[in-house]
């Protein structure tokens, strides 16, 4: 596998020296293509799309410069930078991105505004863990049911948009290279895309491949078993057909094998995601505003756990699972010179989710059961959205979406499984999944902006949460069991928002405040036993009265000079469940602060991160407190331009004085690496 | 217009995608795949004798159908009545064991409960006294009992009485995964050709997995429906190896425990 890459690499380098001449205006089309909310970037929306970035005023670009940072990091490199995100991890791959101290359950991730369910029981493998951000073009954050693009959910979506093949009449051929290495895990990454487009058609290949061994911890801790290794590639095809058609076709897999989660007691022996869709677009109307595409998408996970690497085990076991996904899309977007503008979207989606468990004893048979019984889901959804001025002072922003879902056990084994708690299994019922939300934005001032957005969300339970049958959770030590008669949780969500930006200086605040009816919890049900060898009881997924979750988010920019900037960010959750009583894995206080200066020679990138210690720990997760800790990292990268190629090196390190830390929202309390000092070349042609 | 064409045919997908997952629950009907386990002509030469049973003879309780066949014509006859009654050849004795009859007619349906393996010297036979058009006939039915190392068997002596008592599950192939019937039998040796149902018991019971040491929820203790046999619930998580560890008492009093182990498919 690493040699074929290493071939590859050497065949986009070879190209890239034929490439030539200018920028061109055209990527427009492209700009179009992803047409996604661009405004209010601040709120949410990254656009890592390199002609994106550089078609923008100097201010924004080092903003998104600064976040993008770099393509050679993984997802997780970057979506932690955002306002309200962290990433929460169980080793060294696949973390999981919390918003606001809300899990994954609570968001919606899709790419390309499909549907994606991960296949691990466990929670090892978000839909992030497929992504690489050379893959990606943009990503949307909604936050609180916002937005219809993303799936019915109580808490938010996060939508990445994958790039598409760019058409570019002047370089037929464009791309880039790059390797990285970092010391922490001995990681090595290899990366390379590559454009192609003549007469209106237009290739995209691009391809990531990182390897990595055990990493260190603060002080020197090796963190066993938390190696891996990923290949991840996607194959794009546009064809433009007449003026304003298009039909585009991407697919993309992501294969990662042998990957350690030492915050688990089973590592992954194979995690694959395929995902293939098909997009026509046409735009219309005046200067082609308004647009409107079909897609037709497929995607399939496999992800096999097991834990033979593993020593001192009780019992080994196997646990693969897998997902299959099929659904189409329809969208609309009518845009008028004014600016206001209407989306709707239509969908079908129908996904199957089955997941299994053997365990050998010595000298006995296999023991069998089914942790995901064969799980139907399909749904069908309409949204309309909007945003209208309603003065040259006030903005309006509305939503409305209904969702239908129904959701059942497939397979008799799995339905007997659920025999022994005497639950009626899969009442065939439609459930009504509404979404609203309303937003108002007033002007105060040329400089400042206040905004107010409320939203009422209704989310399905997930598989485990309806279907799941005795999965352990490392973090509590208790096996999980769903409940099949288990109702939708609802949410109601109001941020408040206050916005100055001047031209050197920009300060959003945002308050937030989620109260959530029939919250899902695992309700530790002392009736049940234990299946897991050294689980402490059982857990019954069950609707709570009630939860809140609120908080506040911090941004500011300072721009101290044309070449001088500091960004910093603040983030703050407070969680209560039914009782009163802190709510699992809230983050605590956490502040970062990053200045970037272009200096004559070099661009250096100091950054501070402090977090407060989080002693507010849930007793029912049995959780315990975790310690305040600072982390200091710092970057210096260098650019070379010539004939319209760029050659980056970059040179970091991270955690400096290689403490040992760990966030309070990481499973298992693995620390977090250590110093790490890394090594980043890229060549863009 | 193209894109209703579309979505009708995502959605013509789509349903065929769920069609093709419907599965029908198939019973196992009684006696599908009858295994011959004994088979003899009465000396007269005029029938021939079968014991059926859908499993090959186990340690414990077994179900089996007799048929006659009229061998002249080949076709199958009804007894006018019978009985069996199963025995143990041993050196220079012999004993019996628990037997009943479940149904006669068309179907002669009867069950017996083996207590000990064959060995050398030792075997078992079903002694079947039928009557058929008239005519008395008694008849060997040798059998195979082989040993197992998880047999569908358990015995205790009473604290009571010091009689000797089994149990056996009388259901014990119908079980799997999910929610399970629970039928056991139990009896007690008054001597060594009288085993006859104990009705009077009270028996309570506990699943576990003995490699794991978890159990299983929402089990019903069986009780007594009649003629020894005791009818619960048991449940099982999943495929394995399971103990049934079983507690009874008598006039409220305990009187011995004891317990079954079965490999679950
Ligand atoms: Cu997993």
């Amino acid at each position: 596998m690493i040699k074929s890459t290493s071939i590859i690499i050497i065949l986009l380098v070879l190209f890239g020296f034929e490439a030539h001449s200018q920028f061109a205006n055209q990527e427009e089309y492209q700009a179009w293509l992803d047409s996604l909310a661009k405004e209010n970037y601040i709120a949410n929306t990254i656009l890592l799309e390199e002609v994106n970035v550089l078609s923008r005023s100097g201010k924004e670009k080092d903003f998104y410069e600064y976040l993008r940072g770099n393509p050679m990091n993984s997802v997780d490199d970057f979506v932690h930078h955002l306002p309200g995100m962290n990433m929460s991890r169980k080793g060294n791959y696949a973390s999981e991105p919390m918003m606001r101290g809300m899990d994954i359950n609570r968001l919606e991730v899709n790419i390309d505004g499909m549907r994606i369910k991960p296949a691990c029981t466990d929670r090892m493998d978000p839909v992030t863990s497929y992504m690489e951000p050379n893959n990606m073009a943009t990503l949307e954050l909604e936050k609180g049911s916002e937005g219809f693009k993303s799936a019915s959910s109580t808490g938010h979506g996060l939508n990445f948009t994958t790039k598409s093949p760019v058409f570019d009449r002047s370089r037929q051929v464009k791309g880039m290279v790059g390797l990285k290495y970092g010391t922490v895990a001995n990681e090595f990454s290899q990366m390379g895309d590559v454009n192609w487009n003549s007469k209106g058609s237009a290739v995209r290949f691009n391809f990531v491949n990182r390897w990595a061994g055990n990493y260190y911890g603060g002080e020197k801790t090796l963190v066993e078993n938390s190696g891996f290794n990923k290949l991840n590639f996607s194959l794009g095809y546009s064809q433009q057909i007449g003026e304003s058609d298009l039909i585009k076709i991407h697919y993309i897999q992501d294969e990662a094998w042998d990957i350690g989660y030492p915050a688990l007691p089973m590592d992954v022996s194979r995690a694959s995601a395929k995902m293939l869709s098909g997009t026509y677009l046409r735009s219309f109307g005046a200067e082609k505003r308004n647009s409107m595409d079909v897609k037709f998408y497929y995607n399939t996970i496999v992800h096999i756990m097991d834990d033979s690497k593993r020593e001192d085990v009780v019992m080994h076991m196997d646990m693969p699972g897998e997902t299959q996904t099929i659904g189409t899309i329809f969208s609309t977007r009518l845009v008028n010179q004014k600016g206001n503008s209407i989306n709707t979207k239509v969908e079908l989606y129908n996904s199957y989710s089955f997941a299994e468990m053997t365990m050998y004893p010595e000298g006995q048979s296999s023991m069998y059961m089914q942790t995901w019984p064969g799980i139907r889901q399909y749904g069908f959804s309409v949204g309309v959205d909007g945003k209208a001025a309603l003065s040259s002072k006030t903005r309006v922003s509305a939503g409305l979406r209904l969702e239908v879902a129904k959701m059942y056990m497939e397979e008799d084994f799995g339905i007997s499984q659920f025999d022994v708690f005497g639950k009626e299994n899969t009442e065939e019922e439609f459930t009504p999944l509404p979404t609203v939300f309303l937003g108002l934005d007033r002007k105060l001032g040329s400089k400042s902006n206040l905004g107010i957005r409320g939203s009422y969300g209704v989310r399905m339970p997930n598989n485990s949460e309806k279907f799941g049958f005795y999965i352990f959770n490392s973090t509590d030590r208790f096996d999980y069991v769903g409940d099949p008669e288990i109702q939708p949780e609802n949410s109601f969500k109001l941020d408040l928002e206050y916005t100055y930006q001047s031209s050197r200086f920009t300060f959003k605040v945002t308050q937030f405040n989620y109260y959530f009816t029939n919250y899902i919890l695992g309700v530790s049900d002392t009736i049940l036993q234990a299946m897991t060898p050294g689980a402490q009881g059982v857990k019954t997924y069950s609707n709570t009265s009630n939860a809140s979750l609120n908080g506040i988010e911090l941004f500011s920019q300072f721009e101290l000079s044309p070449k001088t900037g500091l960004i910093a960010t603040i983030n703050y959750s407070h969680g209560n469940d039914y009782e009163g009583e802190p709510l699992p894995f809230i983050p605590p206080f956490k502040m970062m602060a990053s200045t970037y200066s272009r200096l004559k020679l070099f661009t250096i990138q100091p950054e501070v991160v402090y977090a407060a210690a989080q002693n507010r720990v849930s007793e029912k997760n049995i959780e315990s407190s975790t310690p305040s800790f600072w982390l200091f990292n710092f970057k210096i990268s260098k650019d070379y331009q010539f004939n319209n190629k760029r050659l980056r090196g970059v040179v970091g390190i991270e955690n400096i004085f290689d403490n040992l830390y760990r966030e309070h929202i990481d499973w298992g309390g693995i620390p977090r690496p250590g110093r790490n000092i890394f090594v980043d070349l890229s060549f863009s042609f | 217009m193209q894109k209703h064409i579309s979505l009708g045919l995502i959605m013509a997908l789509t349903i065929q995608f769920l069609g093709c997952t419907e599965d029908q629950k198939v019973e196992p009907a009684p006696f599908q795949n009858p295994n011959l386990v004994s088979k003899a002509n009465t000396t007269d030469g005029k029938y021939q004798i079968s014991i059926l049973s859908n499993h090959s003879f186990q340690l414990g309780y077994n179900l089996w159908n007799m048929e006659v066949e009229v061998l002249s014509s080949g076709e199958s006859t009804e007894p006018d009545e019978w009985n069996a009654s199963p025995i143990m050849e041993m050196h220079s004795s012999a004993h019996g064991s628990f037997s009943e009859i479940i149904s006669t007619g068309v179907e002669n349906q009867g069950a017996a409960v083996f207590q000990m393996p064959e060995g050398s010297g030792m075997s078992w036979k079903i002694i079947l006294d039928l009557k058929l058009d008239g005519v008395d006939y008694s008849m060997d039915m040798p059998v195979e009992v082989p040993s197992s190392d998880m047999p569908n068997l358990a015995s205790f002596v009473s604290s009571k009485d010091s009689q000797s008592y089994f149990l056996s599950i009388a259901n014990i192939n119908s079980f799997s995964v999910g929610s399970n019937e629970l039928d056991i039998l139990v009896f007690k040796k008054e001597s060594m050709m009288d085993w006859p149902a104990a009705e009077d018991l009270v028996v309570s019971f506990e699943p576990s997995m003995p490699s794991m040491g978890h159990g299983s929820p929402n089990n019903l203790d069986p009780v007594h429906s009649g003629k020894g046999h005791y009818l619960g619930k048991v449940n099982f998580t999943m495929t394995g190896v399971w103990r049934l560890d079983f507690t009874i008492y008598q006039e409220s009093k305990k009187i011995g425990e004891c317990f079954i182990d079965l490999d679950l498919q």
